[in-house]
């Protein structure tokens, strides 16, 4: 019996003594033309004279599902490209996710057009599937319990092998590089130490001196959609110092801009920090709490010149003629009846507000953003001629743009889950591709497009 | 925070900023709020690269940059 009890207890030691998160593979040499970039990409079929940027929010399934229904409509929708009519999906050159949102991004990112198929894995082990139940069911699993007892595996580990198992295999960066085709994919999470966004590119882990390519795709969905407290950290291996890891030349000029320009001043602090030696590790969370609609890397890249791919590079050296930023915002609004009742909300309610009260408030700020650097670069350009005339198409696909108002509250009022009614899902597959083709913006985008008289604006809206 | 330059020179070329190349000689351009470092890569010009505070430049009142053929 003693003897018995000994066994299990040293096989319980074994099985949490093993149990670890994936490592990732330390970078032999920095080598910034190798990785999982976007000038890696092939850029024949798919040109730059017509940029267009996706960006997914987060938000469970619904988010998933608005996203899906998006690269539907895209799919469908053809568009005249020097006299040839090309199909729009196909002339997506990046698309930027966060958390629900990472989950159809990685998908078509992987494999294509086989997400549309209607026995596609997306749709049976996503889309239509109890992915919430999974991730309970595998934490009674009593193997896990032990796993979980070790402080370097956690509840997030778990999650990404379910995800590997229901829709990634085994599949790496490694994968999505030898591709070599667009849309470039940046899926976001939060560095919770910087308070940042964490982006899966190579030139992110360039200054970790850690191999993206080693890293699994079911990985960075995981860290993407790795909502706090109800998943642990996910945590990704630093080896700075140890790889020839050359600094970008904008880093050390931008160290002298905290007074007029601190955003640049941070940006290259973090860059900086990256590369300290005694960092060894980066704990992730989900990339709603920096950035819960996916739009601040593109927003970075139209305003900067430093970032790598920069957007705004692109449109200076005269290589995008028409930008299309196209935004899906499954943003909810569930009613409350707190403010009916003298009694203070509960702990529950209140952590739930901070939560997300902030997080919708940047969202907001972002949107906002990306309206007033549209609008000074148009103003620009009709104040001088001289500026390379670009065209700005800005399509916003949320639940505010639905005009019935009964219609838009049954919206906003789903839930965020990773377990939604197959009637939730196939509604948001249709509404996103029928707030997408109602927009102005995209109808002039695949009509007639701008008007080009002089001193006309070129941005819409 | 968006600035206006222009870098002259004697033919059209692309400009540096920080090492990328990030508009067209002759060309006015945009470039984010900064210190920066202009140059134009392997052509052979006085000076070889300007480092510039570029602030409160407009549209029509970009930044002139100059370089000269040697």
């Amino acid at each position: 019996m003693r003897a018995t009890r000994l066994l299990a207890a040293f096989l319980v030691a074994l099985v949490s003594a093993c149990a670890s998160f994936p490592e990732t593979k330390q970078l032999a040499t920095y080598d910034k033309t190798q990785g999982y970039r976007y000038d890696s990409l092939d850029a024949k079929e798919n040109k730059e004279d017509l940029f267009v940027v996706v960006s997914f929010s987060g938000g469970g399934t619904r988010a998933g599902a608005l996203a899906y229904g998006v690269l539907e409509k895209l799919r469908a929708t053809t568009i005249d490209i020097d006299g040839e009519r090309r199909n729009l999906l196909k002339e997506v050159d990046v698309i930027s996710s966060v958390s629900g949102g990472s989950f159809p991004t990685a998908y078509y990112g992987l494999y294509g057009d086989e997400i549309f198929d209607s026995n596609s894995r997306f749709q049976r082990n996503f889309l239509y599937h109890n992915i919430q139940s999974d991730l309970i069911f595998s934490l009674f699993n009593p193997y896990n319990w032990f796993r979980l007892m070790s402080p370097e595996f956690g509840r997030i580990e778990l999650a990404q092998e379910l995800y590997q198992d229901l829709l990634f295999d085994g599949a790496t960066f490694r994968n999505l590089e030898q591709r070599h085709r667009k849309p470039f994919l940046m899926i976001n999470a939060t560095d919770m130490v910087k308070g940042a966004q964490f982006t899966f590119t190579q030139a992110q882990f360039d200054p970790l001196c850690a191999d993206l390519g080693s890293v699994k795709i079911a990985r960075a969905v995981a860290a993407s959609s790795n909502f706090p407290v109800a998943f642990s950290p996910l945590t990704i291996n630093s080896y700075p110092g140890s790889c020839n890891y050359v600094e970008p030349r904008w880093v050390e000029p931008a160290l002298h801009d905290l007074d007029i320009n601190p955003d640049r001043y941070y940006r290259a602090r973090m860059l900086r920090t990256y590369q300290e030696k005694e960092h060894k590790y980066v704990h992730l969370l989900d990339g709603g709490v920096a950035d819960n609609i996916g739009l601040r890397g593109p927003l970075t890249s139209m305003r900067s010149n430093d970032v790598e791919g920069s957007i705004l590079n692109k449109i200076n050296l005269e290589k995008i003629k028409k930008l299309v930023l196209i935004t899906v915002d499954a943003k909810n609004e569930i009613p409350s009846k707190l403010d009916q009742s003298a009694s203070a909300p509960g702990t529950a309610t209140v952590i739930n507000s901070i939560s997300t009260v902030p997080l919708d408030n940047y969202s907001f700020d972002t949107l906002e953003l990306i309206k007033d650097t549209i609008r000074r670069r148009d103003d620009a350009q009709r104040t001088q001629p001289d500026l390379h005339q670009l065209e700005i198409y800005r399509i916003y696909v949320g639940f505010d743009q639905i005009k019935d108002a009964a219609e838009r509250k049954a919206f906003f009022e789903i839930d965020t889950s990773f377990n939604l009614p197959k009637e939730q899902v196939d509604a948001l597959r249709r509404k996103a591709g029928d707030i997408l083709a109602q927009s102005p913006c995209f109808q002039k985008l695949i009509g007639p497009g701008m008007k080009k008289t002089k001193g006309a604006s070129l941005a819409c809206p | 925070m968006d600035q206006y330059v222009k870098v002259t020179f004697h033919c059209r070329c692309a400009v540096l900023v920080d090492g990328v190349e990030a508009g067209f000689t002759n060309k006015i351009f945009q470039v984010e709020t900064g210190k920066h470092v202009f140059d134009l890569g392997t052509n052979p010009c006085n000076p070889t690269n300007h480092t510039i505070d570029v602030c409160n430049t407009l549209p029509d009142k970009p930044l002139v940059i100059i370089f000269e053929k040697v």
